[in-house]
């Protein structure tokens, strides 16, 4: 029997009438990475809060190595040995490795001193865990990978023996997330224990040792890795069974709705965005655009939409060209679900029935003169918010309450129930729960099915596996030739993320 | 993951603003410690003589007019997430466009020569030459802001003072009254444009009431005895000479008109439901099909033409029959004010038109401590300009510090109270 690490006993904490976490137990052992899996909302981030003394639970007691730890501060949580390593990270951009890393521990009036030791420190922390990273490296030059390693040696340096990680692969390439379970894995060979949250089931299968369900703020039950299935996890965290796999029948594709051509982008900054990126978009097909987070996708996004023009090109839907204003394109029938809910598709401070009438406050459908028909529009959310299962279905909320699920659904029904012909999907299922995945997944081919043309942008490699019928991956601002999905494999799909196509030739017109 | 912690809305538009409020007070009573006086006089000088007196209500009235357009000048741009701090010079602005045209009906360019229109013309005329002076005088700030990214706080300072040099500039020029040179002011306003005001009805009343007096002395009755034979009578007279001045006027109701048309507008409309989603997400506004650009600009102008309706008030609506001129002065301070009333009323017009009471009655304050002061025993000897530290204190008690009582409502609420029914915690679980 190993050390306890972390033993957590009695775990309660409510907000106001919601129990976000109930009389849970979590005993890790040291040298272990032990995962944690649950749906949004399930309270995980509570726990961990509560663990990083952010939270005062209302009940329960913890033990780091044996001895008690109060709640109270992230101080007392540090000098126990937890460290933390957040999903957003917390890095000075226009600092230097070695100044990030020293933050809130200068230890002294002069940085120099702190400068030395940190720098020797850190060499010996990088031979040690095969974490290399250049000290004076501005942070904001170097890739989200390299800068999360930052973050873990800042944990480490600051003395950490336990190590959180809250979905510390959601802006990783796959290459990157297996670097990352590299160093993990050398991390608890090490002696680390390793607390990892997530809600990709595949991580947990692969990397952890044991794993903890959490589903509505209650422990379910915790694994032995070596004992369990992908599929009985995900029944533990839902409740139900899941379908893991999509259900879907071959495209019937007919003629082109969306047709892009020889498209550049070069941004205010006079950074080339977008090369040469050329590909078409027949009617009833889902159309997927791979690539890691960062290579061009979120700016082609931009100018499909018509938010930003393009530096030459050309681009037509149902045979016109492009409009050039958000506005334009939304009359020629495109509806766009954005990358990032939060910061584009929906006005998280708007109630639900304003930020479900966002990019058509000023059609005819919802304004009469200027005056919007709040009494309709209300109603129209209403019915909208029961037929997409939005949980609570109550339009006058405010749209930060919504979970990440229930926002993306909001912004899903907005564009879908217009039937637009063309649909510009990103990112559908970030941060969604897998309750959830499921449904925006079946809205998607059934909406395929139904005719439109979709063009789906995600980077999470199975999503535009199983989903899409044929592919393109992006790097760079360059875009791929087109592949019928089922002759593609993870690995084959992994290289041309990688960039390994020929980038010579317009891309994207071939199969 | 996120959490929000909610106040019921009893407690948070009501009961914080009140203690946000008495501490103001508190901390105003202490300089009138420190400086050797009395607070508790200068307290009962506003029950008696502002909150209990007629001509106080009157005058509060009077001020807070003006303060419910330029605290709806502060907060239409907020809700743009622009700040508006240049109310003063746009109000001057609105007073100079008024004015100009005022001025070429009265034929002050044309040698004498005006054009005579009945005033239910002109008087809509002026108020929208008001309108069109402020946002003209904002717009300059609006398109920088909007096209080219410089701060309007910056802009909007300096046009402030911009604004102050051209008003001079006029008034000892182009504008001023040629029968009295050397005072920077306009020739006075002809009396039909003048706004109703509730002076108007005393001074209709007092016409009567003189010629009755007279007849009694006429009668041989001494003062004394009229007094005391007819109480009615004298306390009629009495109030009517004390409120024949009082400069309440029409435009309090065309202030909460547009009070409501404000929140119409930016509640209802979907030019209003384009400002706050700039104000809370320009990517999300952009993609929303919003122009971003032109709809700050139009919301800075917007924003100057409410500011620059305050001067209607001022300058038609003054209760003082000499002083229906353009002056250097402005909104004499208001526009300035105006932020506060924004700030305490939440950028809501019902907070707003509330607040502008109440701060209009602390302007009102400031003239009773100065006037009256003076009068009693023993002496009151505090300068008008304590109110200006008051509403300092208001503004750095309801804005800067506004979370420290919040706070306080909060751990009373939660440790005291057990938090039932006040303070709700709400958690959105974005990720947990």
């Amino acid at each position: 029997m190993r050390e306890i690490a972390i033993e957590l006993s009695g775990i309660s904490k409510s907000f106001g009438p919601v129990q976000a976490n109930k009389e849970i137990n979590l005993s890790v052992e040291s040298g272990t990475i032990h995962g944690i899996v649950g749906e949004n909302g399930a309270g995980k981030s509570t726990l961990m809060s509560i663990l990083y003394g952010f939270y005062m639970p209302d009940e329960g007691s913890m033990r780091v190595f044996g001895e008690p730890l109060d709640f109270n501060s992230s101080e007392k949580a540090i000098e126990a040995g937890i460290g933390m390593v957040h999903q957003h990270f917390m890095l000075g951009e226009p600092f230097t490795v070695l100044e990030n890393i020293i933050l809130g521990a200068e230890g002294g009036f002069m940085l120099s001193g702190a400068m030395r030791h940190a720098r020797e420190t850190l060499l010996d922390l990088s031979e040690r865990y095969g974490l290399t990273v250049n000290p004076d490296a501005v942070i904001s030059s170097l890739p989200v990978g390299v800068q999360q390693r930052v973050e873990i040696l800042k944990a480490l340096y600051r003395g950490a023996k336990v190590l959180i990680l809250d979905e510390p692969t959601g802006v990783l390439t796959p290459q990157e997330a297996d670097a990352l379970f590299d160093i993990l894995r050398s991390l608890k060979e090490q002696g680390t224990t390793i607390l990892l949250i997530t809600h990709k089931l595949h991580e947990i299968m692969d990397v952890t040792d044991r794993v903890s369900v959490i589903r509505r703020g209650e422990m379910v039950g915790h694994r032995e890795i070596a004992q369990t299935s992908p599929e009985e996890l995900a029944e533990m965290m839902v409740g139900r069974k899941v379908l893991l796999e999509v259900d879907k029948t071959p495209a019937q594709p007919r003629g082109t709705a969306l047709s892009v051509s020889g498209l550049n982008l070069v941004d205010d900054r006079g950074v080339q965005r977008l090369t040469n990126v050329s590909f078409e978009v027949k009617a009833g097909e889902i159309f997927g655009v791979a690539g890691v987070s960062g290579n061009g996708q979120a700016q082609l996004l931009e100018v499909l939409s018509g938010m930003e023009a393009p530096t030459s090109g050309t681009i037509t839907i149902g045979g016109e060209p492009l409009g050039r204003t958000p506005n334009e394109v939304r009359l020629q029938s495109m509806g766009h679900v954005p990358e990032d809910r939060q910061h584009m598709g929906l006005v998280t401070a708007f109630p639900a029935w304003e930020s479900g009438i966002l990019g058509f406050q000023a059609s005819a459908l919802y304004c009469d003169r200027g005056a919007m028909k709040t009494g309709l529009i209300k109603e129209e959310m209403g019915r909208l918010m029961e037929k997409f299962d939005v949980r609570p279905p109550n339009p006058l909320l405010g749209t930060a309450k919504f979970s990440g699920g229930n926002q993306q659904k909001i912004v899903l029904a907005r564009e879908i129930d217009k039937a637009p012909d063309v649909l510009l999907v990103g990112q559908p299922t970030r941060g969604v729960d897998i309750g959830a995945i499921e449904f925006i997944h079946r809205q998607i081919i059934a909406m395929r099915d139904a005719g439109t043309a979709i063009l789906l942008v995600s980077v999470e490699l199975e999503e535009v596996l199983s989903l899409s019928d044929r592919v393109v991956a992006m790097f760079d601002g360059y875009c791929s030739d087109a592949h019928v999905t089922a002759d593609m494999d993870e690995r084959s799909l992994g290289l041309l993320m990688a960039g390994e196509f020929d980038r010579t030739q317009t891309g994207g017109m071939a199969a | 993951m996120s959490k929000s912690r909610e106040l019921h809305p009893v407690i948070n538009f009501g009961l914080v603003p009140l203690l946000q409020l008495i501490l103001a007070f508190l901390v105003v009573g202490l300089l009138i410690v420190l400086i050797g006086e009395n607070p508790v006089q200068a307290v009962q000088l506003y029950v008696t003589d502002v909150l209990m007196s007629q001509v106080g209500i009157g005058q509060s009235i009077f001020y807070a007019t003006t303060l419910i357009f330029t605290g709806m000048a502060v907060a239409l741009a907020f809700h743009a997430g622009l700040f508006n701090i240049g109310g003063e010079g746009q109000g001057m602005f609105g007073g100079i466009g008024l004015t100009f045209v005022a001025l070429i009906f009265m034929g002050h360019f044309t040698g004498g020569v005006g054009f005579d229109l009945p005033g239910f013309i002109i008087v809509p005329l002026l108020f929208i030459a008001a309108a069109i002076g402020g946002a003209a005088w904002a717009a300059i700030p609006g398109y920088l802001q909007a096209y080219r990214g410089s701060h309007l706080v910056i802009t909007t300072i300096m046009f402030n003072a911009i604004a102050f040099s051209i008003i001079l500039f006029l008034l000892t020029g182009w504008f001023q009254n040629p029968d009295n040179p050397g005072d920077p002011k306009s020739p006075l306003l002809p009396e039909q444009w003048w706004l109703w005001k509730v002076g108007d009805y005393y001074q209709y009343r007092l016409v009567d009431l003189e010629a009755k007096y007279k007849a009694f002395k006429d009668s041989g009755l001494s003062v004394p005895e009229i007094r005391d034979q007819n109480p009615a009578f004298w306390e009629a007279r009495a109030q009517a000479r004390s409120m024949k001045n009082s400069a309440a006027n029409v435009s309090f109701l065309f202030a909460l008109l547009v009070a409501v048309g404000f929140w119409f507008f930016v509640w209802r409309t979907k030019w209003g439901y384009a400002i706050r989603s700039i104000g809370f997400n320009q990517t999300a506004a952009r993609y929303g099909g919003v122009n971003v650009p032109r709809t700050m600009f139009m919301t800075v102008c917007l924003s100057g033409a409410l500011a620059g309706l305050a001067s209607t008030n001022i300058i038609l609506g003054n209760g003082s029959d000499s002083e229906h001129v353009l002056r250097e002065t402005g909104l004499v301070g208001l526009g300035f004010v105006g932020i506060a009333v924004a700030l305490m009323g939440r950028n809501h017009p019902f907070g707003i038109v509330i607040a502008a009471l109440l701060f209009g009655s602390l302007f009102q304050w400031g003239e009773v401590i100065q006037l009256k002061g003076q009068f009693l025993r023993p002496k009151l000897n505090i300068d008008k300009e304590i109110v200006v530290a008051l509403q300092g204190l208001v503004v750095l008690f309801t804005g800067a510090l506004s979370l420290m009582v919040v706070w306080a409502v909060r751990w009373v609420a939660e440790n005291l109270l057990g938090g039932v029914g006040l303070a709700k915690e709400i958690e959105t679980g974005e990720r947990a």
